[in-house]
């Protein structure tokens, strides 16, 4: 039987069923562990927007699959965001605090006050050496870190290297030994 | 008083946590602009704005991570194909009638390289040899829609003949009872692209590359690089081969070499 068409589009079922099939990949693959049951929802979400995107622009726009990635991880972050934005959620210092306890007793030390701090001192650093202490504690490595920033490797390490010793030193002032 | 202490990684550990608790403000980015400044689709000078925002906010900061994480899981190069200005160039400063011959050269260059290019597209020289049939049987196990008896490896006996119009049109009738099959995807897609339909060999390689296996999933990343290349599609081609290079890819020194024929520097090449 021939795959049928989908009206003025001319895109086969068939293809359509194999961008479902990358969305449910992508999406399967990324979703954080606390949106796991959502991810039906977001495959859906994904593939609407994709089938918005097809009716506007021509085909070779939806072809690659770093495309879809984009769709799969934008619905990904506005469901993230609808999660946070809802009402039965348990309020932000109780939900960090008992999840880091149940995690890890010893988590505790690093309380929520000791969190903000942190943050505080990382923005009161100068804007290059902020910026790559950041992308360090968000677990990017230094060659990630060059890449992005358009800094050489070497530059990133050092930024890396003073910018961690001036929030050490900042986190000292607040009473805070790291 | 007795300081508290946050030592080694749980910094960072810190650092993550609050993310969780924090909510979308109205200066947040946009989640797309976060992904292009991830994965290089944006210059550098506009992803640094993203990210310092991202610095000094949690919800972002959320964003980003997750951003890293799906680059990752999707085969890209995170930062994109950007390379390190050699930090040389930033430390020392060189006499100006150095910089002048230098920039003197480097013009000379740039014209002869564009006087060649647009002579002949490289990619057109580019060979594609056939995969071999490797990956059915295990595929065939996996693929949980399969009837019993209904094997991919029934079908592919044009293909190993060399038979690719045939083997095409087998494959492309299976693919129709069996959407999204992995092995069926990328051997359809390898039969499109030697036949010379590489724009159709896409979406079947794409497909491909986010199913099945480690092994058919690095064998069609390297066709999708080939195919995107064929397509005129050279900038997301050199990105493939460099995230190949770059890797642990049985295709690695492929890519190395034909990035080195294409005049690109490879990921931990020399100067």
């Amino acid at each position: 039987m021939p795959p049928q068409e989908d009206g003025d589009r001319g895109r086969s079922s068939v293809d359509l069923e194999r961008i479902r099939r990358v969305l449910e990949r992508a999406v399967g693959r990324a979703c954080p562990p606390h949106l796991r049951e959502s991810i039906e929802d977001m495959v859906q979400d994904a593939l609407v927007r994709t089938m918005d995107v097809l009716g506007k622009q021509p085909e070779g726009g939806i072809r690659t699959s770093s495309y879809l990635w984009r769709v799969a991880f934008t619905t990904m972050v506005d469901e993230l965001r609808r999660s946070r934005r809802r009402p039965e959620r348990v309020t932000g210092r109780d939900a960090a605090e008992t999840a880091a306890a149940v995690a890890d007793p010893a988590s505790l030390e690093t309380s929520y006050e000791t969190r903000v701090e942190i943050r505080d001192c990382l923005g009161r650093l100068a804007e290059p050496r902020k910026l790559v202490v950041a992308l360090y504690l968000d677990g990017f490595t230094a060659e990630e870190s060059s890449r992005l920033l358009g800094f050489g490797i070497r530059k990133v390490r050092n930024l890396t290297f003073r910018g961690l010793k001036d929030l050490r030193r900042c986190l000292e002032r607040k009473g805070i030994r790291p | 008083m007795n300081a508290p202490s946050i030592a080694g990684d749980r910094l960072r550990d810190a650092f993550g946590a609050l993310a969780d608790i924090a909510d979308t403000s109205a200066e947040c980015q946009d989640a797309g602009r976060m992904w292009d400044a991830v994965t290089g689709a944006i210059a550098p000078e506009e992803a640094r704005q993203h990210l310092a925002h991202a610095a000094t906010c949690p919800s972002c900061a959320a964003v980003l991570r997750l951003a890293r994480a799906a680059a990752i899981e999707a085969g890209l190069h995170v930062g994109g194909e950007r390379f390190a200005v050699p930090p040389s160039a930033a430390r020392y400063r060189s006499p100006r009638w150095l910089a002048a011959a230098a920039a003197l050269v480097l013009l000379a260059a740039a014209a002869l390289l564009i006087v060649h290019r647009s002579a002949e597209d490289p990619w057109s020289r580019v060979a594609i040899s056939k995969a071999p049939y490797v990956h059915a049987a295990e595929d065939d196990l996996a693929w949980r829609n399969a009837p019993a008896g209904d094997s991919l490896s029934a079908i592919m006996d044009p293909y190993v003949r060399g038979d690719l119009a045939a083997a095409e049109e087998a494959l492309a009738s299976y693919l129709k009872s069996h959407p999204g099959h992995p092995a069926a995807s990328f051997y359809h897609g390898v039969c499109l692209l030697m036949l010379g339909r590489p724009a159709q060999a896409v979406i079947d390689l794409e497909s491909a590359s986010l199913a099945g296996d480690l092994a058919l999933r690095q064998d069609a990343l390297w066709y999708l690089a080939l195919a995107d290349g064929k397509t005129g599609r050279h900038e997301e081609a050199i990105r493939r081969l460099r995230g190949i290079a770059a890797g642990d890819s049985p295709h690695g020194e492929e890519a190395r070499r034909l990035l080195s024929r294409l005049g690109v520097r490879a990921p931990g090449a020399g100067p």
